[in-house]
């Protein structure tokens, strides 16, 4: 046995002699020394400092056996998980709806002033026939967006403005020591 | 058979030995090499990585930041929109912290401390001073100064070193526990400890807002231009009046990790002389502000808009107008909302 485990190794480093009685068939119908040629092999590449990815079929073979006997009772635990990450990713998703939504907002704000800086409806006045599938449409948004709701924008914008410059006021001011302030009436 | 499966394992435990002497060989022999490369380059220190703690770190910032005389050039960047150029100076005079901060676009703005008193100069309004501690820059103060503050909101990790504006650097990232809030990464000068690099990410990784330091200069004595100025051509200290502590009848039920209620107050807006009830939270890095106010005829819709790199957030229920304002995501500003609560 040892014997031959030495020709083997003798055989991986291409030493071999004729006086060594083991062939290459030898090897090749017995499955430990099969096993044994690799594995030398993968030791050589090791030490010669080659880049190895050592993959050992037989743990791979060893978890496919086992799950050919594995009973199927995987399967409710699975779903449950699985119902559990869709509940996960709706609530997400109903919150970033929720971003858009507000994005949405801003940009009908944007547009609304926008047409409102430029009110002259009749600024696009038709050039002649060929592309006047365009101007019609163009005209009638201005007109449907004008009027209506312009004071209640110029509000908005204003109080936006105002309660932004209101946080930053208060971060500045709440910074003030109190040194020089008369002593606190509590209520 | 028996003997054979021993044999074989024998040779398996053999074998494995083999392997991890190969590989240990192949390691010591890579380390090696890397200190090779590093003795190579001239600037590197040829000491191994400093033991230093993100803790330790900080500690030491905060000790130049309160003893250091410097000059650094820095530029603030905001995606989307142009950088701005600064310049920022500390020192000490008598015995008095001095800083100028600068801004160099446009035309600019200049906040200038002598030890408590800050004067504020600004191209729309007239220049004013107020009694105050330290300056609003364009760091987080707490960060600076006192980051006991947050560790109830932000974990601190240690990341590693960096080259940042030609100095070798340490770098620091700032997570808060719960991932409700932006992130951070600062990066500080090996030698100095000071500050040269301060990244803001939202969090989906993209970057909001970024600090950098294009030029540090670390000197012995203050800045000449400090000598310079007159302290009483200065503008008079504004006394403000202290801020009440009122009571409100409504309260935030579920705050995110580690934020806390600062201020409550009922004030007026300059701008529009509406009354709004404004409860101020801070958890050491961040300041949230939230308002409420009768809606009156504005639209229903939520807006949500980002101004620089605050988000604002405002939607209308029952009448009631509520908006969040701070540096957090809009998710995060969305939660505060919701958990706004009537006091029964």
């Amino acid at each position: 046995m040892s014997n031959k485990q030495e020709q083997l190794s003798v055989l991986v480093d291409g030493q071999m002699q004729a006086t060594d009685t083991l062939a290459i068939n030898d090897v090749y119908s017995d499955d430990t020394m099969l096993e044994k040629w690799q594995r030398y092999h993968v030791i050589g590449d090791v030490l010669r400092g080659e880049s190895v990815s050592v993959a050992d079929t037989s743990l791979l073979e060893r978890i496919a056996d086992v799950l050919e006997d594995e009973p199927m009772v995987l399967a409710p635990r699975s779903k449950r998980k699985y119902f559990k990450d869709n509940v996960v990713t709706l609530f997400k998703q109903s919150s970033q709806f929720a971003v858009a939504a507000g994005v949405a907002a801003v940009m009908i704000l944007g547009v609304q002033n926008y047409n409102q800086t430029d009110v002259q409806p009749f600024m696009t006045a038709p050039t002649s026939g060929p592309q006047g599938a365009l101007a019609p449409v163009s005209l009638s948004q201005t007109r449907n967006i004008t009027n209506p709701d312009r004071q209640v924008v110029v509000e908005q914008r204003k109080r936006i403005n105002a309660l932004l410059v209101d946080h930053k006021q208060q971060l500045q001011r709440n910074t003030v020591s109190n040194d020089s302030d008369k002593p606190k009436q509590q209520p | 058979m028996k003997k054979v499966y021993e044999l074989k394992s024998k040779f398996l435990d053999l074998s494995f030995l083999f392997l991890i002497l190969a590989l240990l060989s192949c390691t010591i022999h890579a380390r090696v090499n890397t200190r090779d490369v590093n003795q190579v380059i001239p600037n590197t220190p040829k000491s191994a990585m400093p033991s230093i703690t993100a803790d330790d770190a900080l500690s030491k910032l905060v000790r130049a930041m309160e003893q250091t005389a410097y000059d650094m050039s820095l530029i603030v960047y905001r995606p989307g929109s142009e950088p701005i150029p600064y310049v920022w100076r500390r020192g000490t005079i008598n015995g008095e912290r001095v800083e100028l901060l600068n801004e160099l676009n446009g035309p600019g703005a200049q906040i200038l401390r002598f030890g408590k008193q800050v004067s504020y100069f600004e191209a729309d309004k007239p220049a004013y001073t107020l009694a105050q501690e330290y300056v609003k820059g364009l760091l987080p103060h707490n960060l600076l100064h006192a980051p006991e503050t947050f560790v109830q909101a932000y974990d601190v990790i240690y990341v590693g070193r960096a080259r940042v504006a030609g100095l070798s650097a340490h770098q620091l990232r700032i997570v808060s526990k719960d991932k409700s809030r932006y992130s951070y990464a600062l990066w500080l000068d090996e030698a100095s400890f000071l500050p040269v690099k301060f990244a803001t990410f939202t969090l989906e990784g993209e970057l909001l807002e970024l600090v950098q330091v294009t030029h540090l200069n670390v000197t012995e004595d203050v800045h000449p231009d400090f000598a310079k100025i007159d302290r009483t051509t200065l503008p008079p200290v504004q006394h403000l009046n202290p801020s009440k502590d009122f009571v409100l009848k409504w309260t935030i039920s579920k705050l995110p990790v580690g934020m806390q209620e600062i201020q409550r107050r009922v004030t007026r807006l300059a701008i529009t002389g509406e009354l709004v009830e404004h409860l101020l939270l801070s958890d050491g890095l961040v300041d949230v502000s939230v308002y409420l106010q009768p809606s009156g005829d504005v639209g229903q819709e939520d807006i949500l808009l980002r101004n620089q790199s605050e988000t604002f957030l405002a939607r209308v229920k029952d009448n009631v107008q509520v908006t969040v304002i701070g540096k957090i995501p809009a998710q995060t500003a969305n939660t505060i909302m919701q958990y706004i609560r009537i006091k029964p």
